[in-house]
């Protein structure tokens, strides 16, 4: 017999693996596969974009982890850590714990929700694939923290502190959203608006602030991760295209979920936007130019200018992120330096460099808006620690606290009536959601409420134990016992001395 | 109960922050326990105004919260 080319080997380990059942209705395999409206006339038209079989894929994905454990390898008998330029950045590291490495995980069940449910082969390997990569990045991320424990807070009880802290229903809640979507709703939801719109952003300026403080390991974690991103946005693509090209039916139901989960993406990646512009001493570049750069001219004026002819528009609110582009990580560093005594990840007092570098890339905003807020703590860290907790939103789970980037003086907060009840949402993108689907949000339990009712005891100390750390992993960063250590540690490595030369 | 306040005056803290309370207690108790959370200087004129989706309904003080009309969940402006 002929050797196989490519194309038909992969076809021919991929393809009409399936029976049709004759047994039971094949609805009753595929529960969900009529209830979003969508309409699919031959779905073995379609291709996953990466036709990879599993042994070309264990291939390349172990080539990466060779490479990438090597490098942690090298990292962690170097002391890595300690050569970085400021401690401050494993303070976002910490907060990249708690809200990037669920979202793998979910991703992971994600992956595998999507696949059990559409019935089209091409979906069920590349799903599959993804899957496998979601964990993958999960356990690379989870092994850096793990070495990362061993000389700083937060992390020591790092399962406990992912399912209680308040901080982590920002991911969860979004996940869980995605999770308790149609199959079709959650490809769209995270192979195209998370992976295809917004995982550039999350994961290149992230893993060039890593490489630019010195933190090779980290930087290695971005760059491992990206490399499978790129695949699972090819995913999102093919998948947005196949859904508008089989059935014109499907296209407003499609703008709808673009629409809704645009915004969703965008609100989840808010903390990145202070790893961005407040956590490295060392900036490689700022949010605002990175959304410029991933977002606005690749997606938001590129794709979606070829997506017309499908009659898709950009989606809605897609004008508000730009806007608060010059507001964004700043009303989110704000928020976090209020609650930063019960965090396990630390604020920090900004440092001359900081003011300068964040005045003179945000010369719009920063000094008038932002800057007198963070003086505040240059006499006290906790001169700006919030006096209880926090009213967040109904849809994203992020304190209601963004200012109107039409009038930065005024809050951005909407108030909307459902069920007798006033909701509180963070800006016109959560509300709009919220309206669209209040029976689903108007459930969302967050852990303030069940805080200051007393449900896990009645003081701050059984409201640590609950979250997994000690009041003593909080609150400032240069003031606290992670910098001073690492201050101690340099000096025994010698990295404190400066060598003149002549 | 509780409710969310904000002290829009207080350029620190921009979001409601919540407050347990109870649907009997008179909204003086609840102002003067906000009043106290945010460390607000005493011997000032303050109002609480209940905010809605429709806009805003000022809450008189003498009364209770719940004559008020005041639920679960509702977020006040406490303003100075």
């Amino acid at each position: 017999m002929a050797k196989l080319n490519v194309s038909t080997r992969y076809k021919a380990l991929t393809r009409d693996l399936m029976w049709d059942p004759k047994d039971v209705n094949i609805k009753e395999i595929y529960p969900l596969i009529e209830a979003e409206g969508i309409h699919i006339r031959d779905p073995k038209r379609w291709e996953d974009p990466f036709r990879m079989t599993f042994n070309q894929y264990v291939k390349i994905q172990s080539e990466k982890e060779h490479l990438h454990h090597a490098i942690r390898g090298a990292f962690e008998a170097n002391h890595g850590h300690a050569r970085i330029v400021d401690s401050r950045w494993f303070e976002g590291v910490k907060a990249f714990a708690v809200a990037v490495q669920p979202a793998e995980y979910a991703a992971h069940r994600l992956m595998a929700y999507i696949g059990r449910n559409i019935p089209i082969e091409a979906i069920r390997f590349a799903t599959f694939n993804q899957a496998v990569d979601e964990l993958r990045h999960a356990q690379i991320e989870i092994k850096h923290y793990a070495h990362m424990s061993r000389y700083y807070d937060g992390l020591h009880a790092y399962s406990k502190t992912n399912e209680n802290l308040w901080f982590n229903t920002v991911p969860k809640s979004f996940f869980d959203d995605a999770l308790t979507s149609g199959p079709f709703e959650a490809l769209i939801a995270i192979s195209f608006s998370f992976e295809y719109v917004f995982t550039n952003i999350l994961f290149l300026p992230f893993a060039s602030s890593a490489a630019a403080v010195g933190d090779e390991h980290f930087a290695s974690v971005g760059k491992s991760v990206q490399s499978d991103e790129s695949r699972h946005m090819a995913l999102g693509m093919a998948a947005l295209k196949m859904l508008l090209e089989e059935d014109d039916r499907n296209i407003p139901i499609v703008q709808r979920w673009l629409d809704k989960w645009f915004w969703r993406c965008y609100r989840v990646f808010a903390v990145i936007s202070t790893l961005v512009d407040y956590y490295p001493r060392i900036r490689a570049i700022s949010w605002k130019k990175a959304f410029e750069m991933y977002v606005e001219d690749q997606v938001l004026n590129g794709l979606f200018k070829d997506l017309f002819k499908y009659g898709i528009r950009p989606p809605r609110h897609f004008e508000d992120s730009m806007k608060e582009k010059e507001h964004y990580s700043h009303a989110t560093m704000r928020i976090l330096d209020h609650y930063k005594h019960a965090n396990y990840f630390r604020g920090f007092r900004l440092q001359p460099d900081d003011y300068d570098w964040l005045s003179r890339e945000y010369p719009n905003t920063f000094e008038r808006y932002y800057a007198p807020f963070f003086r505040k703590m240059d006499d006290h860290v906790m001169a700006v620690a919030s006096p209880g907790l926090p009213a967040v939103c109904a849809v994203c789970q992020i304190p209601c606290e963004y200012p109107n980037p039409d009038r930065p003086q005024e809050s951005w907060t909407q108030y909307v009536e459902y069920n007798g009840k006033t909701h509180m949402l963070c800006s016109p993108g959560c509300r709009d959601i919220f309206l669209a689907e209040p029976e689903k949000y108007m459930q969302w339990w967050w852990p303030a409420e069940s805080y200051l009712s007393g449900e896990f005891g009645s003081s701050l100390e059984d409201m640590f134990e609950y979250f997994g750390f000690t009041p003593e992993e909080a609150n400032e960063h240069y003031s606290s016992r992670d910098y001073h250590r690492w201050i101690r540690y340099r000096e025994e490595l010698g990295l404190d001395k400066r060598f003149e030369t002549v | 109960m509780l409710v969310w306040v904000r002290v829009p005056s207080d350029d620190r803290f921009l979001s409601h922050q919540g407050v347990p309370a109870h649907p009997d207690m008179k909204a003086q108790e609840l102002l003067d326990k906000a009043t106290q959370m945010w460390g607000l200087p005493e011997g000032k004129t303050y109002q609480l105004v209940r905010l809605h989706a429709t806009g805003q309904q000022p809450v008189h003080l003498d009364k209770t919260l719940q004559e008020n009309g005041l639920r679960d969940g509702d977020p006040i402006d406490l303003l100075g």
